[in-house]
């Protein structure tokens, strides 16, 4: 008999995804493509898994590791999609999509240790990975060479402590970059060690010159600035956590127009504002609507933002929601940790689960384009 | 768009006022834990206080029985704080002071290397400087070790040699300074606390994690019940002081005294009275195991006491099960997987 958990029945309305990989540089959608969504999960006996499914809903792969696994990325022109350890990580996974199983386990170089996200240059040759330097703290961005068998061959440096996910700009030589902003040692585990000397932003670096094109503050410097999303505009959503007491509200999205420069943070009202809990997961600006997904599972929010305008379009509540991505013309996908995958039509109109699974998603799901 | 880069001060409480409320009847669990959490702080600030000023006096004019006073003294601040380390939200979050109180586990051993590093330096050395150190030196495993740590006292570092004194008192003096904010800022959240249905769940939440952190780490690490089969009593905290069981018996009371009544409260309210009994019962039959037991673990371990530990064990886990499946799920609370620990 077929386990129910090893096939699942997402239906046909379910995983129609569009060709966009969220995590790395977007490529067109070539014919007769499958989409795919992967994810790290923890299964209920606490055993760490990567999983993707296809879009008839099979289970396309799933693969246990040693680490709990966060962010990940398609390599642009490749059948590879890479998942990365969680702080502090010391792998990254890549993973073969013609055969659904692991290829290569890449381990962090001595004294670093991965923060959970990459992204890769537009011709898939170069891998940017977050990583800490932990003897000093200072954060920095290690590129790997994927025809090299994923050798580190070079860093930048990340412009402060903490940088957390990162993606290419659509002009494909800028790399856009979370920065967390909290000093974390592999002796302390997750303790956060500076609090009171935070300086988290947003930033654009370039990949070739290691160069600083912009520096955004956030409104408090307690604002650690960890997820983001672009648009194919250079429209770019960033979410923060908020590190200060639980009883200050202050604003957790910002929303930076990289053509002029343009930074600012959402107001979501005194309605809203205080049940998000202080806590953003993860973000996935629509390429082709004007409609950005907001997860925020502490608050147990879905948010839907007009990226354009910087107002609200929907709040819905989900329970312990984390990792979202774009579905094409279907809208967006979601995941919640009580392992269910639901999806948000275009519309906004109403969420529909399309799967429980008995395991815990991440924090966030990587679209992926199998060819 | 619209786009606020506000000054915080603003947003500052704004949220507490919401609608200026009448204390409803589902307000009243919150209230009560409120009080009772608050109570437990102030105790831990004057327990933490006398540690400071029988710290000041030893060093002043050191002598055995003033050894033994700044040693009683330590347990109970020590065990003050375990009786409110369940509570994992709120101004215990604030700089990771839950982690500067108490450094653990500490599989490294850095509060022995962060202890010796800082003796074996000239600098200044205050409360100050303890607030810009390392966590493994602001808190009570660091004093521990320098009452306890059976290798430290044969140094020509043991108390009372003066800069051991000296980090002696330093260490005490930042633990009052925690304490102090952590208790004032624990009243200054009180109308956020009460007026915020999501604070029930998170201090239930609170209380699960606390029991589930007692059994499998605090009693079935240093047991061997965790992977390995090998018994460690280095694996328990407080092992330098050898009371790694009176400790959970603190924490195991300060649940029973300061979570159990706004518990109860919260029962009656959703009609459920016989889960409030089992819940009391439940409490009390734990708590008496410790009638049988030492204050610390090596010996049970070693020897034939081992049972004595297996019942504790089995009844921390019957009190885990109830909180847990019969409590938390009739009550709806619902532990989300990325809300309590994402990235």
């Amino acid at each position: 008999m077929t386990d129910r958990r090893q096939f699942l029945r997402l239906g046909m309305t379910g995983l129609v995804l569009a060709g966009i990989p969220m995590g790395c540089a977007r490529l067109s959608r070539p014919r007769k493509s499958e989409e795919l969504l992967f994810s790290a999960a923890d299964t209920v006996h606490g055993e760490h898994t990567l999983i993707g499914l296809n879009r008839e809903g099979h289970l396309k792969a799933r693969i246990t590791v040693a680490d709990r696994c966060h962010g990940g990325c398609q390599r642009p022109n490749a059948q590879e999609v890479l998942l990365f350890a969680r702080r502090p990580g010391r792998h990254f996974y890549v993973i073969d999509l013609a055969r659904g199983q692991l290829a290569a386990t890449v381990e962090a170089i001595s004294d670093h240790h991965f923060y959970g996200h990459g992204t890769f240059s537009p011709d898939g040759r170069y891998l940017y990975a977050t990583e800490n330097h932990a003897p000093s703290g200072e954060g920095f961005i290690g590129i790997y060479d994927a025809l090299k068998g994923y050798r580190r061959t070079g860093q930048l440096a990340a412009g402060g402590i903490g940088p957390h996910e990162l993606r290419m700009h659509p002009d494909g030589n800028t790399l856009v970059v979370a920065l967390g902003g909290i000093q974390t040692h592999p002796d302390y585990r997750r303790i956060k060690l500076n609090l009171d000397t935070m300086a988290p932003a947003l930033l654009l670096i370039n990949r070739h010159t290691g160069e600083i094109l912009q520096r955004h503050r956030p409104s408090h410097h307690q604002l650690s600035c960890r997820h983001l999303d672009i648009s194919p505009g250079g429209i770019v959503i960033a979410g923060y956590q908020f590190q200060g007491p639980q009883w200050q509200t202050p604003p957790l999205i910002a929303r930076l127009d990289t053509t002029n420069g343009e930074f600012g943070e959402l107001d979501l009202g005194h309605e809203l504002q205080p049940c998000l809990n202080n806590y953003i997961a993860s973000i996935a600006v629509h390429p082709q609507l004007p409609l950005t997904a907001i997860t925020a599972p502490r608050g147990n929010k879905l948010l839907v933002i007009n990226h354009h305008n910087g107002k609200l379009a929907r709040s819905v509540d989900l329970t312990d929601c984390a990792g979202v991505m774009v579905a094409g013309e279907d809208g967006f996908l979601v995941t919640t940790g009580s392992g269910t995958v639901q999806r948000l039509p275009a519309d906004l109109s109403q969420l529909m689960q399309l799967q429980a699974m008995d395991l815990h998603w991440d924090n966030h799901l990587t679209a992926v384009t199998s060819l | 768009m619209a786009v606020s880069v506000r000054p915080l001060a603003i947003h500052f409480l704004a949220v507490s006022l919401a609608s200026g409320s009448l204390a409803s009847r589902a307000d009243e669990s919150r209230l009560r834990w409120h009080q009772d959490i608050a109570g437990g702080y102030r105790q831990l600030v004057d327990a933490s206080s006398s540690l400071a000023e029988a710290a000041t006096s030893y060093c002043a004019a050191p002598d055995n029985n003033r050894l033994s006073q700044v040693q009683h003294a330590w347990q109970a601040a020590f065990w003050s704080w375990q009786r409110v380390r369940f509570v994992d939200f709120g101004p215990i979050e604030h700089n990771s002071l839950a982690w500067q109180f108490q450094f653990w586990p500490d599989a490294k051993n850095l509060v022995a290397s962060k202890v010796n590093h800082w003796l074996s330096q000239e600098g200044d050395l205050n409360s100050h400087s303890i607030a810009a150190a390392s966590v493994a030196i602001q808190g009570f495993p660091a004093l521990e070790y320098l009452l306890w740590d059976p290798r430290f006292q044969q140094t020509g570092q043991a108390l009372p040699a003066e800069r051991s004194c000296v980090l002696l008192t330093a260490i005490s003096q930042h633990i009052v300074d925690n304490t102090d904010a952590l208790a004032s800022q624990w009243q200054a959240m009180a109308p956020f606390y009460e007026s915020n249905e999501r604070y029930t769940t998170a201090t239930v939440q609170a209380a699960m994690t606390a029991i589930e952190v007692i059994r499998d780490r605090r009693l079935g690490a240093p047991m061997g019940l965790r992977g390995n089969d090998r018994r460690n009593p280095y694996q328990a905290d407080a092992w330098r002081s050898e009371t790694s069981l009176a400790a959970v018996r603190a924490s195991l009371e300060g649940l029973q005294t300061l979570f159990l009544p706004g518990m109860n409260l919260e029962l009656s309210m959703a009609g459920t009275p016989e889960l409030q009994a089992k819940l009391t019962a439940r409490f009390s039959e734990t708590l008496a195991n410790f009638d049988q037991l030492p204050d610390g673990m090596t010996a049970l371990l070693a020897g034939e006491g081992y049972g004595k530990l297996q019942a504790l064990y089995i009844d921390v886990e019957l009190l885990e099960q109830l909180l847990t499946d019969d409590i938390a799920t009739t009550l709806g609370i619902v532990r989300g997987f990325n809300a309590s620990d994402g990235d």
